[in-house]
């Protein structure tokens, strides 16, 4: 999961990883650096390095959203929606991966003084992508160690999401040998393997951040040799109510104009100002979206704005339903 | 403008999660300084070409050099990008001792790959960058876009990272094994730096002794520097403006920014809260949003609901980590996106109301 900052791109990683949990996936959450708080809704304080369960097998998502959040939904998640596979989470840091990698290396405790020494930290200084690709290289030795069905890594925002996944052509290019260079060569691998590996993009229906979606996809296929899954558009405002559809089968205008040939009370004009808001927003974002769609042939995944303060595993439910109903089977 | 004011260059600097309107906040800012008849140029440090977008520049392009943006106001504003590799290039020829230090360190690999990786090197040659800008004394006022969220750190903590790794022993015994460090100790480094070459490939490790033995003598210089830039970033001479949008996670993040600035001895001089929901909330609006009974009242309780969440959420963001002392500015969101040119300008005269900017002479700290 890539995306600037802002766009949601934790939220919709773990909404992902409920969908595909519930669909019969066992599904590993990975967060990287440790400041999106994947593991709070699933009401865990911080996800470790060594992982915890988030969500069990044959769990009823009704049932578990009530007793985590204290009250049960209206919307569709009290339909019932049973986990067929499981959600996992941990966390990783380079720092982390880098003390696992020379534990597990040949040289063992020499290799922790090493560590201690402060020489690692002074060449990592000087070839700053040893931190990602040693953060990666642990990503990839999951994904051949077969722990999970699918694995989602919560990736550095976009800019940094560039320079994280180039670490490894990067570090390649310097390290001529050695099991680093290895390291790097098994991740540059991984990532140009479309099979086992995709990038799925994050985005808003707003100018800046479509005009920044559009440049890191082309970037990802081209310097990074990345294959890119369908985009995920977040936050986007639907029609009051929840109704279906875009702004133009929207009720609510011809509703702001049969009120504009009423008596102006306060009232009146503060209702028909917010409504005109809401649809002007509705309307710029929609021409992002088809911007969006015509500059980049991908599928789109649309999940509307959520208007909730904390989001909570009852939001993230809702958002794990609105991706079923659009991936369908595939 | 007195000629005093032409030596005393003031800086804001904003920081903000990502995605909250930092750069246009940032151009905004530097055009309500300027209808108070200040010199400002905006530095933008975030790898993405925002800024030069966000000024109807994206034909003239933006670059290391100094642009400026022509506009109704009695001063000035102009505005940079920075280009990290240029950067760089000029820091070491103005501390290499001889032509062929500079050669030497500007073709080593690492230095090349130094350039490519944006991990703290591009943060340091901001700091750089902007005392620079501060150093020619031609402006009053420079305002600093900062990467987001925790990045902004890395730009802040840079000067005070580069001393500390110059500084250190270890850096100092296998590196510059002449300046009198115990040889012993100097032969374990050695056997440390073999074992790490088995690990990473002792070319790697070559490059790496070679590009910092090439330092040699610079690094006195980076050294000075680095202390000089971290007491300006530190001086009352620099403001912190923390930017965010009325969101929960915004909030979150920036109320870390906040409390890390503080931790640094910081203070934040203003709160920006970009895109706030364009509702009031007071008792006639919560009494509209009750029960209601058709399309219109639908969509304004639900636009009330969010504007609430974001006043309960502002207030307690700012009572947990900011202090309720701190001027808040509170733009509401523009149904319609700021990217021209008028639409920063009207940005802009939010600003100026409200907004105690830097005035020449006159620091409202004092």
């Amino acid at each position: 999961m890539a995306g600037k900052g802002g766009v949601g791109k934790s939220t919709v990683g773990a909404s992902m990883g409920v969908a595909a949990a519930e669909a019969g996936f066992d599904v590993l959450l990975i967060e990287l650096e440790g400041h999106s708080n994947l593991g709070a809704p699933f009401g865990l304080d911080q996800l470790s390095y060594d992982g915890q369960t988030m969500l069990e097998r044959g769990t009823n998502l009704a049932d578990h959203v009530t007793q985590t959040t204290g009250q049960p939904r209206a919307d569709d998640i009290t339909r019932q929606r049973i986990v067929k596979g499981r959600l996992r989470g941990r966390q990783i840091t380079p720092d982390e991966a880098l003390h696992d990698y020379l534990n597990g290396s040949e040289l063992g405790k020499v290799a922790t003084r090493l560590a201690r020494s402060g020489v690692v930290e002074l060449v990592a200084t000087a070839a700053p992508g040893i931190r990602d690709v040693l953060a990666l290289g642990k990503v990839r030795q999951l994904e051949q160690s077969n722990d999970a069905d699918l694995i989602i890594v919560d990736a550095p925002a976009a800019g940094h999401a560039l320079t994280f996944l180039q670490s490894a052509t990067g570090l390649a290019n310097a390290v001529a040998s050695g099991p680093v260079r290895q390291q790097a060569d098994q991740v540059l691998e991984l990532l140009a393997d479309s099979a086992r590996c995709q990038a799925m993009l994050v985005t808003l229906a707003e100018e800046t951040p479509v005009s920044e979606l559009i440049d890191t996809a082309f970037r990802l296929e081209e310097e990074v040799d990345l294959a890119l899954a369908p985009i995920v558009i977040n936050n986007v405002v639907g029609n009051p109510n929840g109704q279906p559809g875009r702004s133009t089968t929207s009720t609510l205008a011809s509703e702001v104009s049969d009120a504009k040939r009423r008596r102006q009370t306060k009232k009146m004009t503060a209702l028909v100002a917010a409504a005109q808001f809401r649809l002007n927003k509705q309307r710029a974002q929609e021409d992002q979206i088809d911007r969006l769609a015509a500059e980049l042939p991908l599928d789109q995944i649309i999940l509307p704005t959520i208007f909730s303060s904390q989001l909570d595993l009852g939001d993230i439910a809702s958002l794990a339903h609105s991706i079923t109903a659009q991936v369908g089977d595939s | 403008m007195t000629t005093e004011s032409r030596v005393d260059t003031k800086i804001t600097l904003c920081l903000g999660p990502g995605g909250v309107g930092k750069t246009t906040m940032s151009a905004a800012y530097a055009m309500a300084a300027a209808s108070r008849g200040q010199r400002c140029v905006v530095l933008t440090i975030d790898p993405a070409r925002r800024l030069a977008n966000t000024l109807g520049l994206e034909n003239h392009g933006l670059n290391h050099g100094l642009t400026n943006v022509e506009g109704d106001w009695s001063g000035e504003v102009w505005a940079t990008m920075l280009d990290p590799a240029e950067m760089f290039t000029d820091v070491i020829t103005r501390q290499a001792t001889s032509v062929e230090q500079r050669d030497r360190i500007l073709s080593n690999r690492i230095f090349n790959n130094l350039l490519t990786s944006l991990s703290g090197t591009n943060e340091y040659m901001a700091t750089e960058r902007l005392y620079q800008l501060f150093d020619l004394k031609r402006f009053d006022h420079i305002i600093v876009d900062t990467p987001p969220a925790q990045h902004a750190f890395d730009f802040l903590d840079s000067p005070q990272r580069l001393t500390r790794f110059l500084d250190h022993q270890l850096y100092r015994s296998v590196f510059r094994p002449r300046k009198g460090v115990l040889k012993s100790l100097n032969i374990a480094a050695q056997r440390l730096l073999r074992l790490l070459g088995t690990l990473v490939g002792s070319e790697l490790v070559n490059d790496v002794v070679d590009f910092f033995a090439d330092f040699d003598g610079i690094d006195i210089g980076f050294s000075e520097r680095a202390h000089a830039i971290d007491e300006l970033l530190q001086s009352a001479d620099s403001r912190y403006v923390v930017v965010t949008s009325p969101k929960s996670e915004p909030l979150r993040e920036s109320g870390w920014i906040a409390e890390s600035l503080q931790r640094r001895q910081r203070q934040v001089h203003a709160l920006l809260v970009n895109r706030s929901t364009p509702i009031t909330v007071d008792v006639d609006t919560t009494r509209w949003a009750e029960k209601p009974s058709n399309l219109l009242e639908q969509n304004f309780a639900e636009m009330f609901r969010v504007a609430a969440t974001e006043r309960t959420d502002l207030e307690q963001m700012m009572e947990s980590s900011i202090g309720s002392e701190t001027t808040v500015i509170e733009i509401a969101e523009q149904a319609k996106p700021v990217h021209t040119l008028d639409a920063l300008v009207s940005l802009a005269s939010q600003l100026q109301d409200v907004e105690p900017l830097w005035t020449a002479q006159s620091d409202a700290l004092s």
